[in-house]
C-alpha cells in the first residue's frame, strides 16, 4: 500500500466521521424541522400565538383582530357624492372590500394594510394609498400563486370592480407593465385623480424570489365620490 | 348608586367609542395639519417635501378619527417645532441632519402622536410604526427601504425545493454509505 493510498484511507475515515457526527445530525435536524413545519404547524401556531400574546410587550393590551365589512350589493354603480361621515373607515387588518376583474379568475377580498399575514388572506392595500372614492392612487397587491394568480390574463380595456361597504367602483385597465419594485416613478401616490394599481410578483411561473413586479394600471370609470369635508 | 355610576360610565364609553367609529371626514381644523405637513421645508441648498405616502397615512387617520381644535393646535405646535429645528440645522440635504437632531425630531413626533393617544415606536433604527390604543397600525414608514410595493411571491416553493434537495442529498449519503459497507463485505 502506497503512502498516497494510506492518506486516502485516512481522509476517507475523517470524512466519514465528519458526516456521522456533524453532517447526518445536521441533515436530519433540517429534515425534522421541515416535517414539523409542514405537518405540525397548524397545531403549533395557536400555541405560539398564545405564548406570544402572554409574553410580548403588548401582554394585557387589547389586540385588534380585524373585522369584515358588510359590502353593498353588486349593482350598476351610480355616480354620486357621499359624505365621508356616512362611511365607516377601515382599520389596519379590516377586510373592507372585494376586487374582481372581468374575464379573469381574480375575485378576492381586499384588506386594509399589506403585512405578510394579510397578503396570505387576500389582496392587501398599502395604507399610504387612498381608499376608493377618495380621488387618489389606490395600490393593492396579492400573491402571484394565489389571489392574483390570474393577473397575467388581464388585458387593456378590462373592467375592474371594487365593491366596498359604501359603494361599487369601476375602473378600466389602461396599462400593463413589468417594473422594479423600487422604481418610484412607476406610481404617483400624490396624484389628484383616482387611479388603481394592482400588482403581483413577476415572472408568474418562476419559483422563489422575484425581483420584478407586474403592474396593472386602471383608471377610474364610475363609483360614488367621497366628500371628505362633510 | 354604584350601579348608576357604572351604568353612566359604560354608556359614556360606549358613546365615545361609537362616536369614534362613525367619525370621518376632515374638518377645517384637521386640514391645517395636512397643510402643515404638505408645506415645503427650506434647507440650505434645496427644499424638502414629506413623501405623499406619509401624508396619505395621516389623511387616512384623520378621515377615520375626529380631532378637536385643542388636539389639532398641540399637533401643529409640534410640527412647527420640527420645522424650526430642521431650519436651524441648516443642512444641505435631509440625510445630512445629525442623528442627535433626528432623535429630537422623533421625540417631538412621538409627543404629537401621544396627543391623540397614539404610540410611536422606532424598530431596528429605520422603521417607524405608530399604533393606536388597540395596537392597530395607523402609520408605518421605513426610512431607508420604504416602498409601498411588497414581496408577493410565495417563499414556500423555494422552501419546498430546498427541502427536497436536502432530503435527496441525505438519501444519496445513506445510499453511498450502504454501498461502501457492501463493498467491504
Amino acid at each position: 500500500m502506497t503512502v498516497f493510498n494510506m492518506l486516502n484511507i485516512k481522509k476517507s475515515k475523517f470524512s466519514k466521521k465528519l458526516m456521522a457526527f456533524l453532517g447526518m445530525p445536521l441533515i436530519f435536524s433540517v429534515i425534522a424541522y421541515v416535517l414539523v413545519y409542514f405537518f405540525a404547524q397548524p397545531l403549533i401556531s395557536p400555541l405560539l400565538a398564545v405564548t406570544n400574546l402572554a409574553f410580548s410587550s403588548n401582554a394585557g393590551r387589547e389586540v385588534y383582530s380585524g373585522k369584515v365589512f358588510e359590502l353593498v350589493d353588486i349593482k350598476e354603480p351610480v355616480d354620486e357624492t357621499i359624505p365621508a361621515s356616512s362611511i365607516s373607515f377601515p382599520k389596519y387588518g379590516d377586510q373592507y372590500a372585494r376586487v374582481c376583474i372581468e374575464g379573469t379568475k381574480v375575485d378576492t377580498p381586499v384588506f386594509f394594510g399589506d403585512s405578510k399575514e394579510l397578503l396570505k388572506k387576500g389582496a392587501a392595500q398599502y395604507i399610504g394609498s387612498k381608499l376608493p372614492g377618495f380621488g387618489g392612487t389606490i395600490i393593492i397587491g396579492a400573491h402571484k400563486t394565489t389571489h392574483f394568480k390570474d393577473l397575467e390574463s388581464v388585458k387593456i380595456g378590462d373592467a375592474v370592480t371594487i365593491v366596498t361597504s359604501y359603494g361599487v367602483y369601476k375602473y378600466t385597465v389602461n396599462d400593463l407593465k413589468v417594473v422594479d419594485p423600487k422604481d418610484t416613478t412607476a406610481y404617483d401616490l400624490g396624484a389628484d385623480h383616482e387611479n388603481l394599481i394592482l400588482y403581483t410578483c413577476y415572472p408568474f411561473n418562476m419559483m422563489g424570489f422575484s425581483k420584478k413586479r407586474y403592474f396593472v394600471y386602471a383608471e377610474y370609470t364610475s363609483g360614488p365620490v367621497v366628500d371628505v369635508s362633510k | 348608586m354604584k350601579r348608576i355610576i357604572a351604568l353612566v360610565l359604560t354608556l359614556g364609553i360606549f358613546l365615545s367609542l361609537s362616536l369614534m367609529a362613525n367619525a370621518a371626514g376632515i374638518s377645517a381644523d384637521e386640514q391645517k395639519i395636512l397643510d402643515a405637513l404638505k408645506s415645503e421645508i427650506q434647507l440650505k441648498s434645496s427644499t424638502y417635501k414629506l413623501p405623499a405616502e406619509y401624508i396619505n397615512q395621516v389623511e387616512n387617520f384623520l378621515n377615520a378619527n375626529d380631532l378637536n381644535s385643542d388636539e389639532v393646535n398641540q399637533i401643529l405646535e409640534k410640527i412647527n417645532e420640527v420645522k424650526d429645528i430642521i431650519k436651524d440645522v441648516n443642512a444641505r440635504k435631509i440625510s445630512d441632519i445629525p442623528s442627535s437632531v433626528k432623535k429630537e425630531i422623533i421625540s417631538l413626533a412621538s409627543e404629537a402622536a401621544n396627543v391623540v393617544d397614539l404610540k410611536l415606536t422606532v424598530k431596528s433604527g429605520n422603521q417607524i410604526v405608530i399604533t393606536d390604543s388597540q395596537n392597530v397600525v395607523v402609520f408605518e414608514a421605513n426610512v431607508n427601504t420604504s416602498t409601498p410595493i411588497k414581496q408577493t411571491d410565495t417563499q414556500m416553493m423555494g422552501f419546498v425545493i430546498v427541502s427536497l434537495m436536502i432530503v435527496g442529498l441525505a438519501g444519496l449519503v445513506v445510499f453511498k454509505s450502504i454501498r461502501l459497507r457492501n463493498d467491504r463485505v
